[in-house]
Protein backbone atom coordinates (compact mmCIF):
# COMPACT_ATOMS: atom_id res chain seq x y z
CA UNK A 1 0.00 0.00 0.00
CA UNK A 2 2.69 2.70 1.12
CA UNK A 3 4.58 1.55 -2.68
CA UNK A 4 1.34 2.57 -4.20
CA UNK A 5 0.70 5.56 -2.29
CA UNK A 6 4.32 6.89 -3.08
CA UNK A 7 4.23 6.02 -6.34
CA UNK A 8 1.12 8.05 -6.77
CA UNK A 9 2.87 11.27 -5.00
CA UNK A 10 5.60 10.96 -7.06
CA UNK A 11 3.64 10.70 -10.19
CA UNK A 12 1.54 13.59 -9.00
CA UNK A 13 3.60 15.74 -7.07
CA UNK A 14 3.69 18.39 -9.39
CA UNK A 15 -0.07 18.55 -10.30
CA UNK A 16 -1.01 18.58 -6.64
CA UNK A 17 1.47 21.93 -6.36
CA UNK A 18 -0.15 23.24 -8.86
CA UNK A 19 -4.03 22.75 -7.74
CA UNK A 20 -3.01 23.73 -3.73
CA UNK A 21 -1.52 26.70 -5.23
CA UNK A 22 -5.22 27.82 -7.28
CA UNK A 23 -6.72 26.52 -3.77
CA UNK A 24 -5.00 29.09 -2.18
CA UNK A 25 -5.72 31.43 -5.07
CA UNK A 26 -9.80 31.33 -4.78
CA UNK A 27 -9.41 30.91 -0.59
CA UNK A 28 -7.29 34.19 0.24
CA UNK A 29 -9.61 35.91 -2.68
CA UNK A 30 -6.85 36.57 -4.87
CA UNK A 31 -9.29 35.31 -7.58
CA UNK A 32 -12.46 36.61 -6.82
CA UNK A 33 -15.03 34.23 -5.90
CA UNK A 34 -18.33 33.47 -4.66
CA UNK A 35 -17.71 30.29 -3.05
CA UNK A 36 -14.01 29.21 -2.88
CA UNK A 37 -14.92 25.95 -0.85
CA UNK A 38 -17.27 24.55 -3.58
CA UNK A 39 -14.61 25.26 -6.02
CA UNK A 40 -11.83 23.55 -3.72
CA UNK A 41 -14.14 19.97 -3.76
CA UNK A 42 -14.32 21.07 -7.83
CA UNK A 43 -10.82 21.08 -8.23
CA UNK A 44 -10.09 17.75 -6.26
CA UNK A 45 -12.87 15.69 -8.26
CA UNK A 46 -11.08 17.55 -11.73
CA UNK A 47 -7.45 16.55 -10.34
CA UNK A 48 -8.86 13.12 -9.53
CA UNK A 49 -10.15 13.06 -12.70
CA UNK A 50 -6.80 14.57 -14.89
CA UNK A 51 -4.86 11.96 -12.85
CA UNK A 52 -6.76 9.28 -14.24
CA UNK A 53 -6.79 10.36 -17.75
CA UNK A 54 -2.83 11.10 -17.13
CA UNK A 55 -2.62 7.41 -15.93
CA UNK A 56 -4.47 5.75 -19.02
CA UNK A 57 -2.89 8.04 -21.71
CA UNK A 58 0.66 6.40 -19.93
CA UNK A 59 -0.77 2.88 -19.87
CA UNK A 60 0.65 2.49 -16.92
CA UNK A 61 -2.33 -0.14 -15.15
CA UNK A 62 -0.02 -2.79 -17.31
CA UNK A 63 3.26 -1.61 -15.15
CA UNK A 64 1.31 -1.40 -11.75
CA UNK A 65 0.22 -4.78 -12.41
CA UNK A 66 3.32 -6.40 -13.33
CA UNK A 67 4.42 -5.58 -9.87
CA UNK A 68 4.61 -7.47 -6.82
CA UNK A 69 1.36 -5.97 -5.19
CA UNK A 70 -2.25 -7.26 -5.80
CA UNK A 71 -5.54 -5.75 -7.12
CA UNK A 72 -7.10 -4.83 -4.28
CA UNK A 73 -4.37 -3.06 -2.92
CA UNK A 74 -3.96 -0.56 -6.10
CA UNK A 75 -7.72 0.44 -5.73
CA UNK A 76 -7.58 0.88 -2.20
CA UNK A 77 -4.67 2.69 -2.12
CA UNK A 78 -6.25 4.87 -4.79
CA UNK A 79 -9.20 5.24 -2.83
CA UNK A 80 -6.68 6.67 -0.14
CA UNK A 81 -5.29 8.85 -2.16
CA UNK A 82 -7.86 10.97 -4.04
CA UNK A 83 -9.51 11.06 -0.15
CA UNK A 84 -6.41 12.15 1.20
CA UNK A 85 -5.56 15.02 -1.78
CA UNK A 86 -9.05 15.86 -1.26
CA UNK A 87 -9.41 16.12 2.35
CA UNK A 88 -5.95 18.23 2.20
CA UNK A 89 -7.44 20.61 -0.46
CA UNK A 90 -10.54 21.37 1.78
CA UNK A 91 -8.46 21.54 4.56
CA UNK A 92 -6.19 24.08 3.29
CA UNK A 93 -8.96 26.11 2.33
CA UNK A 94 -10.55 25.82 5.22
CA UNK A 95 -7.64 27.11 6.95
CA UNK A 96 -7.02 29.72 4.70
CA UNK A 97 -10.76 31.29 5.05
CA UNK A 98 -10.33 31.01 8.95
CA UNK A 99 -7.31 32.96 9.05
CA UNK A 100 -8.72 35.26 6.55
CA UNK A 101 -11.27 35.90 9.25
CA UNK A 102 -14.65 34.14 8.42
CA UNK A 103 -16.94 32.82 10.91
CA UNK A 104 -15.68 29.38 12.30
CA UNK A 105 -19.57 28.02 12.57
CA UNK A 106 -20.19 28.50 9.20
CA UNK A 107 -16.61 26.93 7.84
CA UNK A 108 -17.60 23.58 10.00
CA UNK A 109 -20.78 23.51 8.78
CA UNK A 110 -19.22 24.03 5.11
CA UNK A 111 -16.77 21.76 5.09
CA UNK A 112 -18.35 19.07 6.59
CA UNK A 113 -20.75 19.37 3.21
CA UNK A 114 -17.74 19.75 1.49
CA UNK A 115 -16.24 16.14 2.49
CA UNK A 116 -19.83 14.30 2.59
CA UNK A 117 -19.79 16.12 -1.24
CA UNK A 118 -16.30 15.05 -2.44
CA UNK A 119 -16.26 11.52 -0.89
CA UNK A 120 -20.05 10.98 -2.99
CA UNK A 121 -18.23 11.80 -5.64
CA UNK A 122 -15.15 9.69 -5.46
CA UNK A 123 -17.77 6.61 -4.66
CA UNK A 124 -19.34 7.45 -7.79
CA UNK A 125 -16.27 8.32 -9.88
CA UNK A 126 -13.90 5.16 -9.40
CA UNK A 127 -16.52 2.27 -9.97
CA UNK A 128 -17.86 3.95 -13.50
CA UNK A 129 -14.10 4.46 -14.15
CA UNK A 130 -12.86 1.14 -13.97
CA UNK A 131 -15.84 -0.01 -15.73
CA UNK A 132 -16.14 1.89 -18.51
CA UNK A 133 -12.34 3.71 -18.75
CA UNK A 134 -11.26 7.48 -19.10
CA UNK A 135 -12.89 7.85 -22.05
CA UNK A 136 -16.55 7.64 -21.00
CA UNK A 137 -15.78 9.31 -17.36
CA UNK A 138 -13.91 12.10 -19.77
CA UNK A 139 -17.45 12.58 -21.15
CA UNK A 140 -19.60 11.96 -18.03
CA UNK A 141 -17.59 14.43 -16.26
CA UNK A 142 -17.95 17.00 -18.91
CA UNK A 143 -21.72 16.57 -18.94
CA UNK A 144 -22.06 16.98 -15.74
CA UNK A 145 -20.24 19.98 -14.97
CA UNK A 146 -21.98 21.80 -17.90
CA UNK A 147 -25.67 20.32 -16.17
CA UNK A 148 -24.84 21.26 -13.31
CA UNK A 149 -23.76 24.97 -15.09
CA UNK A 150 -27.01 24.88 -16.16
CA UNK A 151 -29.04 23.77 -13.14
CA UNK A 152 -27.49 26.35 -11.00
CA UNK A 153 -29.50 29.19 -12.26
CA UNK A 154 -32.60 26.84 -12.92
CA UNK A 155 -32.28 26.02 -8.62
CA UNK A 156 -31.72 29.50 -7.88
CA UNK A 157 -34.81 30.69 -9.50
CA UNK A 158 -36.45 27.65 -8.66
CA UNK A 159 -35.62 28.64 -5.03
CA UNK A 160 -36.98 32.64 -5.99
CA UNK A 161 -39.84 31.28 -6.88
CA UNK A 162 -41.36 28.57 -4.48
CA UNK A 163 -39.12 28.46 -1.81
CA UNK A 164 -38.56 25.17 -2.83
CA UNK A 165 -41.31 23.90 -1.30
CA UNK A 166 -39.74 24.35 2.07
CA UNK A 167 -37.40 21.46 1.49
CA UNK A 168 -34.21 23.54 2.50
CA UNK A 169 -35.56 25.49 5.58
CA UNK A 170 -37.20 22.02 7.04
CA UNK A 171 -33.60 20.67 6.49
CA UNK A 172 -32.50 23.83 8.19
CA UNK A 173 -34.77 23.29 10.72
CA UNK A 174 -33.49 19.49 12.13
CA UNK A 175 -30.62 19.66 14.70
CA UNK A 176 -27.59 19.47 13.54
CA UNK A 177 -25.64 16.73 15.09
CA UNK A 178 -28.28 13.71 13.83
CA UNK A 179 -28.72 15.26 10.42
CA UNK A 180 -25.03 15.43 9.73
CA UNK A 181 -24.36 12.05 11.56
CA UNK A 182 -27.09 10.48 9.59
CA UNK A 183 -25.19 11.86 6.32
CA UNK A 184 -21.66 10.81 7.37
CA UNK A 185 -23.31 7.42 7.94
CA UNK A 186 -24.40 7.10 4.72
CA UNK A 187 -21.70 8.76 3.20
CA UNK A 188 -19.41 6.12 4.90
CA UNK A 189 -21.51 3.32 3.37
CA UNK A 190 -21.74 4.31 0.11
CA UNK A 191 -17.76 4.48 -0.19
CA UNK A 192 -17.58 0.99 1.35
CA UNK A 193 -20.01 -0.44 -1.43
CA UNK A 194 -17.88 2.02 -4.20
CA UNK A 195 -14.51 0.64 -2.91
CA UNK A 196 -15.97 -3.26 -2.71
CA UNK A 197 -17.46 -3.02 -6.10
CA UNK A 198 -14.24 -0.51 -7.55
CA UNK A 199 -11.90 -3.85 -6.33
CA UNK A 200 -14.71 -6.72 -7.95
CA UNK A 201 -14.42 -4.74 -11.28
CA UNK A 202 -10.72 -3.79 -11.34
CA UNK A 203 -9.66 -7.28 -10.47
CA UNK A 204 -11.64 -8.59 -13.40
CA UNK A 205 -10.09 -6.72 -15.63
CA UNK A 206 -7.64 -7.07 -18.27
CA UNK A 207 -4.97 -4.99 -19.74
CA UNK B 1 14.93 -30.45 -15.11
CA UNK B 2 13.09 -28.08 -13.06
CA UNK B 3 10.05 -26.48 -14.95
CA UNK B 4 9.79 -22.66 -14.21
CA UNK B 5 6.80 -22.19 -16.05
CA UNK B 6 3.93 -24.80 -17.14
CA UNK B 7 1.63 -23.55 -19.57
CA UNK B 8 -1.46 -26.52 -19.81
CA UNK B 9 -4.05 -26.09 -22.38
CA UNK B 10 -4.08 -22.11 -22.25
CA UNK B 11 -6.93 -20.52 -24.25
CA UNK B 12 -7.84 -17.15 -24.65
CA UNK B 13 -10.56 -15.74 -27.25
CA UNK B 14 -10.48 -12.28 -28.28
CA UNK B 15 -12.76 -11.09 -31.21
CA UNK B 16 -10.65 -12.06 -34.34
CA UNK B 17 -8.09 -13.75 -32.50
CA UNK B 18 -7.57 -17.06 -30.50
CA UNK B 19 -5.29 -18.39 -28.69
CA UNK B 20 -6.01 -22.14 -28.85
CA UNK B 21 -4.40 -24.63 -26.12
CA UNK B 22 -1.64 -23.45 -25.51
CA UNK B 23 0.84 -25.93 -23.87
CA UNK B 24 4.83 -25.56 -23.26
CA UNK B 25 7.05 -25.09 -20.45
CA UNK B 26 9.91 -23.11 -19.50
CA UNK B 27 12.78 -25.45 -17.90
CA UNK B 28 15.37 -23.87 -15.11
CA UNK B 29 18.59 -22.11 -16.21
CA UNK B 30 17.79 -21.50 -20.07
CA UNK B 31 16.73 -18.72 -22.93
CA UNK B 32 13.54 -19.71 -24.30
CA UNK B 33 12.70 -17.83 -27.59
CA UNK B 34 9.12 -17.39 -28.29
CA UNK B 35 8.59 -16.83 -31.99
CA UNK B 36 6.49 -15.83 -34.45
CA UNK B 37 5.00 -12.76 -36.39
CA UNK B 38 3.19 -9.82 -35.02
CA UNK B 39 -0.08 -10.60 -33.89
CA UNK B 40 0.53 -14.43 -33.43
CA UNK B 41 0.01 -14.55 -29.87
CA UNK B 42 3.44 -13.63 -28.26
CA UNK B 43 2.03 -10.76 -26.69
CA UNK B 44 -0.73 -12.29 -25.05
CA UNK B 45 1.07 -15.02 -24.00
CA UNK B 46 3.14 -13.45 -21.49
CA UNK B 47 0.34 -11.10 -20.59
CA UNK B 48 -1.37 -14.58 -19.46
CA UNK B 49 1.98 -15.17 -18.13
CA UNK B 50 1.84 -12.11 -15.86
CA UNK B 51 -2.21 -11.89 -15.14
CA UNK B 52 -2.36 -8.93 -16.56
CA UNK B 53 -5.30 -10.57 -18.78
CA UNK B 54 -6.95 -13.83 -18.04
CA UNK B 55 -7.43 -17.58 -19.80
CA UNK B 56 -10.68 -18.66 -20.88
CA UNK B 57 -9.69 -21.97 -20.13
CA UNK B 58 -6.27 -24.03 -18.83
CA UNK B 59 -3.90 -22.92 -16.05
CA UNK B 60 -0.49 -21.17 -16.18
CA UNK B 61 1.87 -22.42 -12.72
CA UNK B 62 4.92 -20.71 -12.40
CA UNK B 63 7.24 -21.59 -9.95
CA UNK B 64 5.12 -24.55 -9.21
CA UNK B 65 2.40 -21.85 -7.74
CA UNK B 66 -0.97 -21.28 -9.97
CA UNK B 67 -0.60 -17.89 -11.20
CA UNK B 68 -3.80 -16.27 -10.43
CA UNK B 69 -3.73 -17.19 -6.53
CA UNK B 70 -0.30 -16.32 -6.16
CA UNK B 71 0.41 -13.29 -8.30
CA UNK B 72 1.80 -10.67 -5.98
CA UNK B 73 4.09 -13.76 -4.80
CA UNK B 74 5.14 -14.60 -8.67
CA UNK B 75 5.70 -11.12 -9.79
CA UNK B 76 7.98 -10.29 -6.91
CA UNK B 77 10.39 -12.97 -8.62
CA UNK B 78 9.93 -12.16 -11.70
CA UNK B 79 11.18 -9.60 -14.34
CA UNK B 80 9.28 -7.82 -16.96
CA UNK B 81 10.39 -5.89 -19.97
CA UNK B 82 7.53 -5.16 -22.34
CA UNK B 83 7.52 -3.52 -25.68
CA UNK B 84 5.72 -0.98 -25.13
CA UNK B 85 7.02 1.84 -22.65
CA UNK B 86 4.99 1.05 -19.41
CA UNK B 87 6.69 3.76 -17.74
CA UNK B 88 5.55 7.67 -16.55
CA UNK B 89 6.75 9.89 -19.28
CA UNK B 90 7.38 12.48 -17.20
CA UNK B 91 9.55 10.94 -14.51
CA UNK B 92 13.32 11.23 -14.62
CA UNK B 93 14.98 7.82 -14.57
CA UNK B 94 16.34 8.65 -11.18
CA UNK B 95 12.29 9.00 -9.68
CA UNK B 96 11.04 5.92 -12.24
CA UNK B 97 13.09 3.83 -10.44
CA UNK B 98 12.18 4.97 -6.86
CA UNK B 99 8.69 4.58 -7.61
CA UNK B 100 9.76 0.51 -9.05
CA UNK B 101 11.88 -0.12 -6.66
CA UNK B 102 9.95 0.37 -3.45
CA UNK B 103 7.90 -2.60 -4.57
CA UNK B 104 10.17 -5.12 -4.48
CA UNK B 105 11.76 -6.87 -1.38
CA UNK B 106 15.21 -7.84 -2.69
CA UNK B 107 15.67 -4.57 -4.31
CA UNK B 108 19.81 -4.15 -4.96
CA UNK B 109 20.41 -0.29 -5.54
CA UNK B 110 24.04 -1.09 -6.13
CA UNK B 111 23.14 -3.50 -9.15
CA UNK B 112 21.07 -1.16 -10.79
CA UNK B 113 23.27 1.79 -10.63
CA UNK B 114 26.03 -0.88 -11.91
CA UNK B 115 23.07 -1.71 -15.22
CA UNK B 116 22.58 2.48 -15.20
CA UNK B 117 26.37 3.33 -15.67
CA UNK B 118 27.19 0.26 -17.98
CA UNK B 119 23.72 1.55 -20.03
CA UNK B 120 24.44 4.56 -20.03
CA UNK B 121 21.68 6.23 -18.47
CA UNK B 122 21.29 9.61 -17.50
CA UNK B 123 19.69 9.57 -13.73
CA UNK B 124 18.19 13.00 -14.37
CA UNK B 125 16.56 12.54 -18.07
CA UNK B 126 12.78 12.19 -18.33
CA UNK B 127 11.85 9.18 -19.52
CA UNK B 128 9.99 10.57 -22.50
CA UNK B 129 13.27 12.22 -23.44
CA UNK B 130 14.68 9.01 -23.14
CA UNK B 131 14.90 6.97 -27.24
CA UNK B 132 13.26 3.85 -27.46
CA UNK B 133 16.66 1.71 -27.40
CA UNK B 134 17.53 3.79 -23.85
CA UNK B 135 13.68 3.13 -22.48
CA UNK B 136 14.38 -0.68 -23.18
CA UNK B 137 17.77 -0.32 -21.22
CA UNK B 138 16.38 1.09 -18.09
CA UNK B 139 13.49 -1.72 -18.41
CA UNK B 140 16.12 -4.66 -18.29
CA UNK B 141 18.07 -2.50 -15.91
CA UNK B 142 14.84 -2.75 -13.66
CA UNK B 143 13.97 -5.73 -14.23
CA UNK B 144 17.39 -7.38 -13.64
CA UNK B 145 17.81 -5.24 -10.44
CA UNK B 146 15.89 -7.13 -7.79
CA UNK B 147 17.50 -10.57 -8.44
CA UNK B 148 14.50 -11.79 -10.49
CA UNK B 149 14.65 -15.67 -11.07
CA UNK B 150 12.50 -15.44 -14.27
CA UNK B 151 12.47 -12.66 -16.91
CA UNK B 152 10.09 -11.95 -19.32
CA UNK B 153 10.68 -10.13 -22.15
CA UNK B 154 8.65 -9.37 -24.65
CA UNK B 155 10.00 -8.05 -28.06
CA UNK B 156 12.85 -5.90 -26.30
CA UNK B 157 14.83 -5.92 -29.03
CA UNK B 158 12.27 -4.22 -31.21
CA UNK B 159 12.83 -1.55 -32.84
CA UNK B 160 16.55 -1.20 -31.76
CA UNK B 161 19.40 -0.12 -34.14
CA UNK B 162 22.27 -3.89 -34.00
CA UNK B 163 24.74 -2.16 -31.89
CA UNK B 164 21.87 -1.79 -29.09
CA UNK B 165 20.59 -5.03 -29.75
CA UNK B 166 23.99 -6.79 -29.73
CA UNK B 167 24.29 -5.61 -26.01
CA UNK B 168 21.58 -6.73 -25.44
CA UNK B 169 21.47 -10.09 -26.13
CA UNK B 170 25.26 -10.26 -24.92
CA UNK B 171 23.55 -8.80 -21.54
CA UNK B 172 21.36 -11.70 -21.30
CA UNK B 173 24.21 -14.35 -21.91
CA UNK B 174 25.90 -13.20 -19.09
CA UNK B 175 22.58 -12.95 -16.94
CA UNK B 176 21.68 -16.68 -17.59
CA UNK B 177 25.37 -17.66 -16.76
CA UNK B 178 23.39 -17.68 -13.32
CA UNK B 179 21.91 -21.28 -13.79
CA UNK B 180 19.22 -20.14 -11.63
CA UNK B 181 17.81 -17.66 -13.68
CA UNK B 182 15.48 -18.49 -16.49
CA UNK B 183 14.53 -15.96 -19.48
CA UNK B 184 11.51 -16.21 -22.26
CA UNK B 185 12.43 -13.95 -25.00
CA UNK B 186 9.86 -13.22 -27.56
CA UNK B 187 10.63 -11.65 -31.09
CA UNK B 188 10.15 -11.87 -34.50
CA UNK B 189 13.44 -11.08 -35.22
CA UNK B 190 14.78 -14.66 -35.42
CA UNK B 191 18.71 -13.75 -35.72
CA UNK B 192 18.39 -12.38 -32.07
CA UNK B 193 17.54 -16.03 -30.83
CA UNK B 194 19.92 -18.07 -33.02
CA UNK B 195 22.53 -16.18 -30.96
CA UNK B 196 21.15 -16.66 -27.57
CA UNK B 197 18.51 -19.25 -27.24
CA UNK B 198 18.37 -22.50 -25.72
CA UNK B 199 14.92 -23.74 -27.12
CA UNK B 200 12.21 -22.16 -29.92
CA UNK B 201 9.01 -21.46 -29.89
CA UNK B 202 7.14 -21.03 -32.50
CA UNK B 203 3.78 -19.53 -32.36
CA UNK B 204 1.31 -18.57 -35.19
CA UNK B 205 -2.32 -17.92 -35.16
CA UNK B 206 -2.90 -18.87 -31.68
CA UNK B 207 -1.42 -21.86 -32.12
CA UNK B 208 2.00 -23.38 -30.90
CA UNK B 209 3.52 -24.92 -34.41
CA UNK B 210 6.49 -26.31 -31.85
CA UNK B 211 8.21 -26.15 -29.27
CA UNK B 212 11.83 -27.66 -29.15
CA UNK B 213 15.39 -26.92 -28.00
CA UNK B 214 17.36 -25.07 -30.54
CA UNK B 215 19.65 -28.08 -31.61
CA UNK B 216 16.82 -30.55 -32.39
CA UNK B 217 15.05 -27.31 -34.47
CA UNK B 218 18.28 -27.51 -36.01
CA UNK B 219 18.55 -31.42 -36.89
CA UNK B 220 14.37 -31.35 -37.53
CA UNK B 221 14.78 -29.37 -40.51
CA UNK B 222 16.74 -29.28 -43.71
CA UNK B 223 16.28 -26.71 -46.36
CA UNK B 224 16.17 -28.59 -50.16
CA UNK B 225 17.16 -26.81 -53.02
CA UNK B 226 17.07 -28.06 -56.60
CA UNK B 227 15.63 -27.97 -60.08
CA UNK B 228 11.74 -27.95 -60.64
CA UNK B 229 12.35 -30.99 -62.43
CA UNK B 230 12.62 -32.88 -59.15
CA UNK B 231 8.95 -32.23 -57.81
CA UNK B 232 5.84 -34.12 -58.48
CA UNK B 233 3.00 -34.73 -56.12
CA UNK B 234 5.05 -37.34 -54.07
CA UNK B 235 8.52 -35.52 -53.85
CA UNK B 236 6.12 -32.68 -52.81
CA UNK B 237 4.75 -34.82 -49.96
CA UNK B 238 7.62 -34.48 -47.23
CA UNK B 239 7.96 -30.64 -47.24
CA UNK B 240 6.74 -28.23 -44.86
CA UNK B 241 7.00 -25.46 -47.63
CA UNK B 242 8.24 -25.24 -51.20
CA UNK B 243 9.05 -21.52 -52.99
CA UNK B 244 9.17 -22.18 -56.98
CA UNK B 245 11.20 -20.05 -59.11
CA UNK B 246 11.65 -20.44 -62.97
CA UNK B 247 15.09 -22.21 -62.09
CA UNK B 248 14.19 -24.16 -59.35
CA UNK B 249 13.35 -24.63 -55.88
CA UNK B 250 14.19 -24.29 -52.00
CA UNK B 251 11.86 -26.16 -49.32
CA UNK B 252 11.96 -26.84 -46.04
CA UNK B 253 11.36 -30.24 -44.75
CA UNK B 254 10.75 -31.77 -41.33
CA UNK B 255 12.03 -35.10 -43.00
CA UNK B 256 15.68 -34.64 -43.65
CA UNK B 257 16.03 -38.59 -44.14
CA UNK B 258 13.46 -39.28 -46.54
CA UNK B 259 14.17 -36.25 -48.88
CA UNK B 260 17.58 -37.17 -48.90
CA UNK B 261 16.76 -40.66 -50.10
CA UNK B 262 14.14 -39.27 -52.59
CA UNK B 263 16.42 -36.72 -54.37
CA UNK B 264 20.38 -38.18 -53.38
CA UNK B 265 22.91 -35.71 -54.20
CA UNK B 266 20.64 -34.12 -57.24
CA UNK B 267 19.69 -31.97 -54.59
CA UNK B 268 21.55 -29.46 -52.47
CA UNK B 269 21.06 -29.47 -48.11
CA UNK B 270 21.20 -26.75 -46.24
CA UNK B 271 20.59 -25.92 -42.54
CA UNK B 272 18.08 -23.24 -42.28
CA UNK B 273 18.15 -20.84 -40.24
CA UNK B 274 15.26 -19.87 -37.71
CA UNK B 275 13.68 -17.63 -40.42
CA UNK B 276 13.61 -19.92 -42.82
CA UNK B 277 11.55 -22.80 -40.30
CA UNK B 278 9.52 -19.83 -39.30
CA UNK B 279 8.67 -18.14 -42.60
CA UNK B 280 7.78 -22.20 -44.09
CA UNK B 281 5.91 -23.17 -41.41
CA UNK B 282 3.94 -19.88 -41.44
CA UNK B 283 3.50 -19.73 -45.18
CA UNK B 284 2.56 -23.67 -45.21
CA UNK B 285 -0.28 -23.06 -42.28
CA UNK B 286 -1.60 -19.85 -43.88
CA UNK B 287 -1.73 -21.06 -47.60
CA UNK B 288 -2.50 -24.76 -47.06
CA UNK B 289 -4.38 -24.86 -43.63
CA UNK B 290 -3.92 -26.58 -40.76
CA UNK B 291 -1.35 -29.17 -39.93
CA UNK B 292 -1.92 -31.40 -37.37
CA UNK B 293 -0.56 -31.63 -33.94
CA UNK B 294 0.46 -35.39 -34.61
CA UNK B 295 2.87 -34.46 -36.99
CA UNK B 296 4.57 -31.27 -35.29
CA UNK B 297 3.89 -32.80 -31.60
CA UNK B 298 4.80 -29.94 -28.74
Amino acid sequence: MRSILYKEFMVERTMILIYAAAVVLFSLRVVPIFFPLALSVCLAAFFMFTSMVHEDMNNTHVLINSLPVDRKTVVTAKYVFYLAVGVGFIALDILLEAAAGARLPDIARQSGLALLGFAWFVSVFFPVYIWHGSRFVQIAVVTLFVMGAMAIPIVHHLREKTGLWGIPDAVASLPDAPLYGLAAAATGLVLIASWFLSVRLYERKQF
Amino acid sequence: MEDVVVLDQVSKSYKGFKLDRVSFALQKGFIHGLIGRNGAGKTTTIKLMMDLVRPDEGSIRIFGLDNRRHGREIRERIGFVYADNPFYDDLTVENMKRVVARFYKNWDEGAFQRYRKQFDLPANKKIKHLSKGMKMKFSIALALSHHADLLLMDEPTSGLDPVARREILDLLTGVIQDENKTVLFSTHITSDLEQVADTITLIHDGKIRFSLPKDEVEEKYVLVKGGTDLLDPDTRRPFVGIRETPVGFEGLSDKPEEVRALFGDRAIYDKPTLEDIMVYTIKFAEGLGEFGHEEHPV
